[in-house]
């Protein structure tokens, strides 16, 4: 009986340590997110003009392309809009993903659009790679498959991102165990559910998915009262940044402290 | 005690793993829906209309290529059936339908038809796109445009026809093809060799092939030199492209090959569009003057702004402002959001746009909002124009020194007008703040009395907002507080069709219903006392999904603040609008002592996790009043209010006191909203009085499933670094007092 009980005990232990040994990697995260700045200004398909910044205080988050998924294949648009930054910016390549009804979403696209975003993660200054894809549920198997396929194909030190609607990390668990190194929660354009998301975050809980509590996704144009401080943020403005728009982002985040 | 030991690990060990799992309760995220009730940068028309010019209401927020049709068609002007489809082409920003919508049709016709040559090594796609430089390749460009495909395989087939699809001639012309677009992802640099043929045609394509590597593979000068090689040779069948072509490759040496990234090249741009103007006064370049035309247009507005808006200015005032409006309109709207500015049309824009945001739809607030007024104003003095009517009455206030001159000017513009719902509304905006706010009242009715057909949805809830607004009684205000939204839908990074196309069963349900917009919301959730939502309630001037709204909320909000009189009050209102919640209340109502009917409410409440003492906004919660929402939407945060309309339309705008308040109104609705703003987060309030309940009567039944619901709460409700120690001794209590009960059993965690 003794002996059934310590190996029990064992095989509990050993299953429950399990995660955190497979994901021994996973611990890598954190080192690789590192080498992003803990600011990072998300330049969308318009002229910004971004020399303004001190790189040793934020970076920039800049739509390197589109890919649009369809019946026939993928349709890669890059960015067609200029983006000055000073040569010690550090960039994050975001690749917006869009699909069609009838878009396939078989693994050769999955391969395609990898090609595409290591493609994005070599360009010069860039330090990460960001997807934004608000992949519904019967999208969820294909951006799996594309993440991993992507995490084989980028260079082990370069951090995976991906954008996340707030809903993904306050319940719903599809994202644990993806080969990410940060999902930032979108907290912008939700609708309804901001004024749930900000009770949620006004009481003091916290995102219930791990993968969302070390940044966050705001935009100048809704301003939070309240957000956890020491995190990653991204901020998004609705017209080309400014050192004024800049300014007011950091006195909004300076009232979460 | 071994035994014992690594029993009480096994135990400690599973008890761990339980907890460190993940749980899957959700296995789809929600999607959360939204009313809108008025879009700020689209008409409340459909576009068809709107470009029929049946404007609804001009809001100053709508984009600005929206404005300029506007403007003519309130200057009496009008657009053809093309012109209308080519305003909703550059509305939705279909510049380029078959590369917008992804479609390579070009490219795979090109594909095609090269593949049906025997021989031909295989190419599966191109990369058309190529970096504007090689030292800040975060940018691209169209290198290689459909045009060039389509023209490819025009030119293959015509080859294949005269010397066979197997021959010589058209493999050669193909290998050499292949290695005109290897340029085209701006890596390749290489160029087909100078072929010695007898055949004059064969000779000229692969002159022509070569001017074209050099093009897409950005070596301007020579392509340049090429193409005009290729002018002068009057046995090339493209020889009446050649000059067009040198003239694309100056366009493009000055926009790309220049140090900084957004500027070009003076020099070049300008001897480009000497070319093509000497192109297009040359007779026998005629099959390419429709293209050089475009071109210079495309120069002109690089390098000659301030004159191309002019131009384009007295075109889109034109009768007929032609066959190129599309590309116009595109080409005028992109100087105006550079700042360019000629005359009336962008003065009138200029003046009158506003920046519209998710939650202002009307437009953000002014910086020089004054001057732009001032000087609408005088526009209008000056030219006593529709447009400059409009931009005047959106602008002044109701106290400016030119309203009465602006009003009576208003009251002239006949109801035939495309303007008049425009210029109705602002003057109606104007009288309500002013001195007329009878007139502005019995006008608003007039118009919200016109029939569906006659109102655009969006149209009617802007006129209904400034009606709220000059409520005169409560009676009054119930008949205008409802509004049918205009859109019911979520908003999760839409793509058309598949389970995107999912529409909640909330949203099916709502769709068409009215609801309370935020000043209706607001009003009633803070600018009232009891006693008037006891009457809203009962006002058939609502529809019974919100008058059961209000219903609940007001028993919430008397019991919050003890006034147990009210909520009996309520009772008969329940029954008739919310049957299965009455029943419920069958112990709240028989309740005897004071004591015994709180709890009695209390337990309802923790039973009813959708009950709160404030009417919501746009859509009722999406959980029915019995389910607990997940996503925390349960009881109340601040009991303020202030959650409810924080996140809403108009956030941050103050609803002042309505005027048909009487002193005893007010007076009583202080007494309730100082006692309401010292109520905490809903657990924090429930779970003491449940406790102290408990505490003088540990022997009712129904406090062991009071207290499992009041930690439950905990869990699900709003709460604050207090709501931890409320929780654990709510969690404490039902275990040590009553562990063998089935609530003690289900109450595994405390929070």
């Amino acid at each position: 009986m003794e002996r059934f009980f310590r190996l029990a005990a064992t095989a509990i232990l050993v299953f429950s340590l399990a995660p955190l040994v497979s994901h021994g990697s996973a611990s890598s995260p954190e080192r690789r997110m590192t080498a992003v700045p803990r600011l990072m200004l998300w330049a969308w398909e318009r002229p910004e003009d971004m020399r303004f910044l001190d790189p040793e205080r934020a970076g920039v988050a800049f739509l390197t392309g589109t890919a649009r998924l369809t019946r026939g294949g993928l349709d890669f648009r890059p960015r067609l809009q200029p983006l000055r930054v000073s040569s010690r910016m550090k960039l994050v390549a975001v690749i917006r993903i869009e699909t069609t009804p009838d878009a396939l979403l078989d693994a050769s696209q999955a391969g395609k659009i990898a090609a595409e975003i290591v493609r994005a993660g070599a360009l010069p200054q860039v330090v990460a790679v960001q997807i934004d894809f608000d992949a519904t549920q019967s999208e969820r198997p294909f951006y799996r498959e594309l993440l991993r396929e992507l995490r084989k194909q980028l260079p082990a030190p370069t951090p995976i991102s991906i954008t996340a609607l707030a809903s993904w990390c306050m319940g719903d668990d599809w994202m644990t165990g993806l080969p990410i190194d940060e999902a930032v929660p979108m907290l912008f354009r939700m609708g309804v559910g901001q004024s749930e998301v900000s009770s949620w975050i006004g009481s003091g809980r916290d995102f219930r998915q791990a993968e969302c509590r070390d940044s966050l996704g705001i935009s100048t144009d809704e301003p939070w009262k309240v957000l956890p401080s020491g995190r990653r943020v991204y901020a998004f403005s609705p017209s080309p940044w400014t050192e004024r728009s800049l300014a007011s982002l950091h006195w909004e985040m300076h009232s979460w402290q | 005690m071994a035994i014992k030991s690594a029993r009480w690990i096994v135990i400690l060990l599973a008890v761990v793993l339980m907890l460190a799992a993940p749980s899957a309760i959700y296995s789809c995220g929600p999607f959360f829906d939204e009313a809108e009730f008025v879009r700020g940068n689209a008409p409340q028309v459909s576009q068809a209309d709107f470009a029929a010019g049946k404007l609804g209401i001009v809001l100053p927020t709508l984009r600005r290529s929206y404005l300029i049709v506007a403007y003519r068609y309130l200057s009496g002007l009008k657009l053809d059936g093309k012109q209308q489809h080519e305003a909703i082409d550059v509305w939705n920003r279909n510049m380029d339908p078959g590369r917008e919508r992804g479609e390579n049709a070009a490219i795979e016709a090109w594909l095609k038809a090269r593949g049906e040559v025997p021989g031909s090594p295989e190419i599966r796609m191109y990369e058309t796109y190529a970096p504007v430089s090689n030292e800040h390749s975060y940018q691209s460009f169209l290198n290689c445009p459909d045009e060039a495909f389509k023209s490819a395989a025009a030119t293959l087939a015509d080859r294949i026809h005269k010397y066979g699809a197997d021959s010589a001639v058209v493999r050669g012309w193909i290998a050499a093809q292949d290695q005109v677009f290897s340029n085209c992802n701006g890596q390749g640099q290489v160029a087909p060799a100078i072929l010695d043929s007898k055949d004059p045609v064969v000779r000229a394509d692969r002159d022509y092939q070569i001017a074209t590597a050099h093009f897409y593979g950005r070596r301007f000068d020579d392509a340049a030199a090429s193409f005009d090689a290729i002018a002068k040779d009057s046995a090339s069948p493209w020889a009446p492209y050649g000059s067009y072509l040198a003239a694309r490759a100056l366009i493009r040496k000055a926009t790309l090959d220049t140090p900084e990234e957004d500027k070009f090249d003076g020099p070049t741009m300008k001897a480009a569009q000497q070319r093509l103007e000497q192109l297009l006064s040359d007779p026998h370049a005629a099959v390419t003057h429709d293209a050089a035309q475009r071109l210079l247009d495309f120069v002109r507005f690089r390098a000659e702004p301030a004159k191309r808006i002019a131009e384009m200015e007295q075109l889109m005032l034109k009768p007929d402002p032609g066959t190129a409006f599309k590309q116009h309109l595109w080409d005028y709207v992109l100087l105006l959001a550079h700042g360019e500015q000629a005359e009336d049309l962008s003065d009138w824009v200029r003046t009158i746009y506003t920046e519209s945001t998710y939650e202002q739809p009307s437009g953000v607030a002014r910086s020089d909002a004054g001057s732009a007024a001032e000087h609408a104003v005088a526009k209008w003095r000056e030219t006593r124009s529709l447009p400059w009517l409009i931009a005047a009455l959106q602008l002044t206030g109701a106290e400016g020194n030119a309203a009465g001159d602006l009003l009576k000017a208003a009251s002239q513009v006949p109801a035939s007008s495309p303007g008049f719902l425009t210029v109705r509304y602002y003057a109606l905006r104007m009288m309500a703040k002013g001195k007329q706010p009878d007139a502005a009242r019995k006008e608003l009715d007039a118009l919200l009395g016109r029939p569906a057909a006659d109102l655009p949805l969006g149209a009617r809830n802007l006129l209904n907002d400034e009606r709220q607004r000059l409520a005169t009684s409560l009676a009054d205000f119930l008949a205008h507080a409802a509004e049918i939204p205009t859109y019911v839908g979520f908003d999760v990074g839409l793509t058309a069709g598949g389970d995107e196309q999912y529409e909640s069963e909330q949203a099916k349900q709502s769709k068409g219903r009215p609801f309370f917009n935020a000043y209706a919301a607001q009003l009633l959730a803070q600018r009232m006392p009891l006693t008037l939502l006891v009457e809203s309630a009962r006002s058939s001037a609502l529809p019974n999904h919100l008058r059961r709204e209000i219903a609940r909320s007001a028993w919430m909000r008397a019991v919050l603040v003890g006034d147990m009189t009210a909520a009996d009050q309520l009772q008969p209102l329940l029954q008739e609008l919310d049957s299965p919640l009455w029943k419920m209340m069958e112990p709240f109502r028989t309740a005897k002592a004071k004591e015994e009917k709180s709890f009695a409410a209390i337990l309802l409440t923790l039973q009813n996790p959708g009950l709160s003492p404030f009417v919501r906004t746009g859509l009722l919660r999406s959980a029915t009043l019995g389910e607990m929402d997940h996503f925390r939407d349960n009881w109340w945060c601040e009991a303020s209010g202030d959650d409810v309309v924080r996140f809403r339309r108009e956030r941050g705008s103050e609803v002042p006191s309505p005027t048909f308040l009487s002193a005893e109104d007010q007076k009583a609705l202080q007494k309730e909203m100082a006692k309401l703003v010292q109520a905490p987060v809903a657990p924090n309030y429930l779970v003491p009085e449940v406790l102290a309940y408990a505490k003088q009567n540990p022997d009712d039944p129904r406090v062991p499933e009071a207290l499992h619901l009041a930690v439950r709460s905990t869990r699900w409700g709003c709460t604050n670094p207090e709501t931890t120690h409320w929780s654990e001794k709510a969690f404490r209590l039902v275990h040590q007092r009553y562990p063998k009960s089935e609530w003690a059993e289900k109450t595994k965690y405390h929070y």
